[in-house]
């Protein structure tokens, strides 16, 4: 159950949150790709023959360090934030669940990171050998902090075994984890030649941006080619019903139906091909022409398809934060059952306990946010306001409602919507609420009038 | 050096792979010379160059997606329920449907873009004047290519806009009723109305397109590309200049790229709609109002007054005929008239932008 929370997860927050989870896996995944790039770089004899590309290599390595450690941790800070403030029950439960995972990726964070330090200042000040040993140790820790974190996120999506032994093993080698952790390698490395490609457009012309450029579009282009057999290989270990969810979004596309999964999968996929010509047109046959602009403009089409699978794969997440095991609002299954009798009297940190005629408003805003708002964002798609709105008035939105009752059989919306928990009476206020918010219901002034004292100062409502 | 040596280099010199094929073949090695001498300017400002070009790149996209709707769009009573047919039951239609009419509209508004970015830079001047007009008539023609191309839906908004339109074209004094009427191909728009439109939009205008559009690629390729003064007042060691071939051409695919991408997502997101089938005998509903780049002239010829015998749409294409004869003929007003040149200019797109959106307030858009 949720603790009392703001409600940030609406429009602006929406967009937030999906710009910061875009941020933060691009930055977490370039780190390793960043380190192979470095380590083989400094391999490179032009190391030691010319000036200009050692300045390159620190110039790169500084650029690293401020993507991985400043825009790493921020967008990382941020994220927690906004979980803390919409789903905290759901994000303490996993940390509480696997806090030796959580304390093991944090460390190795931590190692990576200084590793990274020294790396950059010891630029020739050390052996190179040495120096090409913090680079390899770097690429090596941070592939690392990529294998603790894959494994917490593929068993996001695929918990298998884990239901039923809760063995910490079968949660860490979970169904997806070794072919959610392939594309994330491929990934990692992609975005680590697509970082150099950004500092080698601000390189002057010559043959040294020639020979730099088409070494880090080699890092864009040859994952490009192994990244959809990679991409198929996850498929086929995740949860049928995602895969199902994922085909029923194409299986109208012919004709133009579409979800807007569907609408991002195909965002996702152009944007990827797009980087992979813009890579082959800009850095390999024209590298000398390869400029500061036509580096932002990679990082922007590298962005759009990072971000649109990663909403891609929170949608197919959703509502669960765990599949099969607990609700993203925070409700776990097992304690379904008793508040589908009654769930504002049950629930511990609701203001109101029991519907009346007055607070009907109210109470349904309560069990919205409870409910709802941590699981989908209300203005956005899958909301309950959406699946609402060809409802006219409170009647038809209360007969979507009762569809999408825990246990109800015909629950078509199942897979993506939190199933609602609660009586008749808790029903019809959820219903009024939605269907005031549609603009089909008509409330009274006293119904108004309670909601406001509720959004106000909800502590003085407490009965 | 040795005649066989000289034959060598010569040889080394010689491009291979298709290059080395065609050259074996046909004279090319004069246009090869002329491609891999071609420059263009690169300075700050250079990017204005790429207007053209994305111009040119939306104009192909409308032929191929245009090719394409045409394997199933019908003109005459079956236009709606053709283009039913296309969005709702062709494999992809409506997805070439809207990337058709998005890319419309993008060509309209790089093609303007491309012309006041030309006046600006003062790239009209002697001896580009025929490069400079070929692209006016370029707009025209793409405004006519939109205007024709709008009704071939024939649903509600396509019909009672080309209504407005028809009532515009009458109101031009002399040829206007002519014109009309040789436009609707009777009395009102109807169905032989979109059998005129239609051979206009996929034969009569992309045939002069194209032709112009050779016209004015051929003056820009004999010329080169104008050189604005901030750029030729530069010491000489400061005037970069990159090869068009492979550097500009290459850079040009880059914008392309991304200009299709953009246009993916908003064919993808916002699907082109397809509204009520038009009800010639229905009253004009509200809100119905042209494309966006006639919406200032929409709105002007609204706010305009009869003035004695001059009744506003009169005067209106007084307006527009003067403002247009005035902008076509920038390259002749003379080299001491560039300020004033610009200040119309300005006056020029100010009065589009504002008057668009009053137009967009007005039908309750904005």
């Amino acid at each position: 159950m949720n603790f009392p929370f703001w409600q940030a997860g609406d429009g602006f927050f929406g967009l937030l949150f999906i710009l910061t989870k875009t941020l933060f896996t691009l930055t977490t995944l370039s780190a390793f790709g960043a380190g192979v790039f470095l380590a083989l770089g400094e391999k490179n004899p032009l190391f030691d023959s010319h000036s200009g590309y050692r300045e390159f290599m620190k110039k790169f390595t500084g650029f690293v360090l401020f993507v991985v450690t400043v825009l790493g941790t921020v967008s990382y800070s941020a994220l927690w934030i906004i979980y803390i403030l919409t789903a905290p029950a759901t994000l303490s439960t996993i940390v509480h669940e696997f806090v030796w995972v959580w304390i093991l990726q944090g460390f190795a964070y931590l190692l990576e990171v200084g590793s990274l330090f020294v790396l950059y200042s010891t630029f020739n000040k050390v052996h190179k050998e040495n120096h090409v040993d913090l680079a390899w140790s770097f690429a090596i820790l941070s592939l690392i902090t990529l294998i603790i974190s894959n494994a917490t996120l593929s068993f996001q999506q695929t918990p298998g075994h884990w239901l039923n032994t809760l063995k910490f093993e079968d949660a860490w080698f979970n169904a997806s984890y070794l072919a959610s952790l392939s594309v994330r390698i491929l990934v990692s490395v992609q975005t680590g030649g697509i970082l150099a490609l950004l500092v080698i457009s601000t390189l002057d012309k010559g043959k040294l941006k020639t020979e730099v450029a088409s070494h880090a579009a080699s890092f864009v282009i040859y994952p490009f080619i192994l990244l959809p057999f990679a991409t198929l290989w996850f498929l086929a270990t995740i949860d049928p019903g995602m895969v199902d969810y994922l085909a029923a979004g194409f299986s109208g596309v012919e004709e133009g139906n579409l979800s807007v999964l569907t609408r991002f999968v195909f965002l996702a996929v152009f944007s990827a091909v797009s980087v992979f010509i813009f890579t082959l047109l800009g850095a390999v046959l024209n590298a000398d022409g390869f400029k500061r602009s036509m580096g932002f403009w990679l990082v922007i089409l590298a962005f759009t398809a990072a971000g649109s699978t990663e909403f891609v794969r929170t949608l197919l997440g959703n509502p669960y934060a765990i599949a099969g095991y607990m609700y993203n609002n925070g409700i776990k299954i097992n304690d379904a059952d008793q508040f589908s009798e009654g769930f504002l009297a049950k629930a511990k940190w609701t203001v109101i306990k029991e519907v009346t005629d007055e607070n009907i408003l109210a109470a349904g805003k309560e069990l919205y946010m409870y409910q709802f708002s941590g699981a989908t964002v209300s203005g956005g798609y899958n909301s309950l306001f959406s699946l609402a709105k060809a409802a006219t008035n409170v009647q038809e939105t209360l007969d979507l409602i009762n569809q999408i009752k825990w246990g109800s059989e015909s629950n078509l919306y199942a897979a993506y919507v939190p199933s609602f928990l609660g009586n008749d009476s808790e029903a019809n206020a959820l219903a009024s609420y939605v269907a005031w918010k549609n603009g089909v219901f008509e409330p009274t002034p006293e119904q108004i009038a309670y909601l406001k004292k509720f959004e106000t100062a909800p502590a003085g409502l407490v009965q | 050096m040795s005649d066989l040596q000289n034959d060598q280099n010569s040889k080394s010199d010689a491009p291979t792979g298709v290059l080395g094929w065609l050259g074996e073949r046909y004279q090319i090695q004069g246009l090869i010379d002329y491609l891999a001498k071609k420059e263009v300017p690169s300075y700050r400002h250079s990017f204005w160059y790429y207007m053209g070009g994305l111009s040119l790149l939306f104009f192909m996209v409308q032929i191929v997606t245009g090719i394409l709707l045409l394997f199933y769009y019908t003109p005459g009573k079956e236009a709606y329920s053709s283009v039913k047919f296309i969005v709702e039951k062709v494999e992809f239609g409506w997805l070439i449907r809207s990337i058709h009419s998005y890319a419309a509209n993008l060509m309209v508004f790089f093609v303007f873009v491309h012309m006041f970015s030309v006046i600006f830079m003062k790239a009209y001047r002697r001896p580009r004047e025929l490069t400079y007009i070929t692209g006016f008539i370029l707009l025209a023609l793409s405004m006519g290519m939109g205007f024709s191309g709008y009704l071939l839906p024939w649903d509600e908004l396509a019909f009672f806009a080309t209504k407005i339109g028809m009532n515009i074209t009458e109101s031009v004094p002399l040829i206007g009723p002519i014109m009309a009427g040789m436009l609707k191909g009777g009395p009102e728009v109807g169905f032989d109305t979109i059998s005129r439109f239609f051979a206009l939009h996929v034969w009569g205008i992309p045939l002069l397109m194209i032709g112009v559009l050779g016209a004015h690629m051929f003056f820009l390729q004999v010329q080169g590309i104008s050189e604005p003064d901030g750029f030729k007042a530069l010491p000489v060691e400061k005037q970069k200049r990159v090869k068009f071939f492979p550097t500009f051409m290459y850079d040009d695919f880059l914008i392309w790229l991304i200009a299709l991408n953009g246009l993916i997502v908003l064919a993808v997101f916002f699907p082109w709609g397809l509204g009520p089938e038009a009800n010639v005998m229905a009253p004009t509903p509200e809100g119905i109002h042209p494309e966006w780049y006639f919406m200032a002239m929409f709105q002007i010829l609204k706010i305009l007054p009869n003035i004695g015998p001059l009744e506003s749409e009169h005067i209106g294409n007084i307006i527009f005929g003067l403002t247009g004869a005035i902008l076509a003929l920038i390259p002749f007003w003379g080299n001491n008239r560039e300020r004033l040149v610009s200040y119309f200019t300005i006056a020029v797109l100010a009065g589009l932008i504002i008057f668009s959106i009053l137009a967009y307030h007005a039908v309750g858009s904005i």
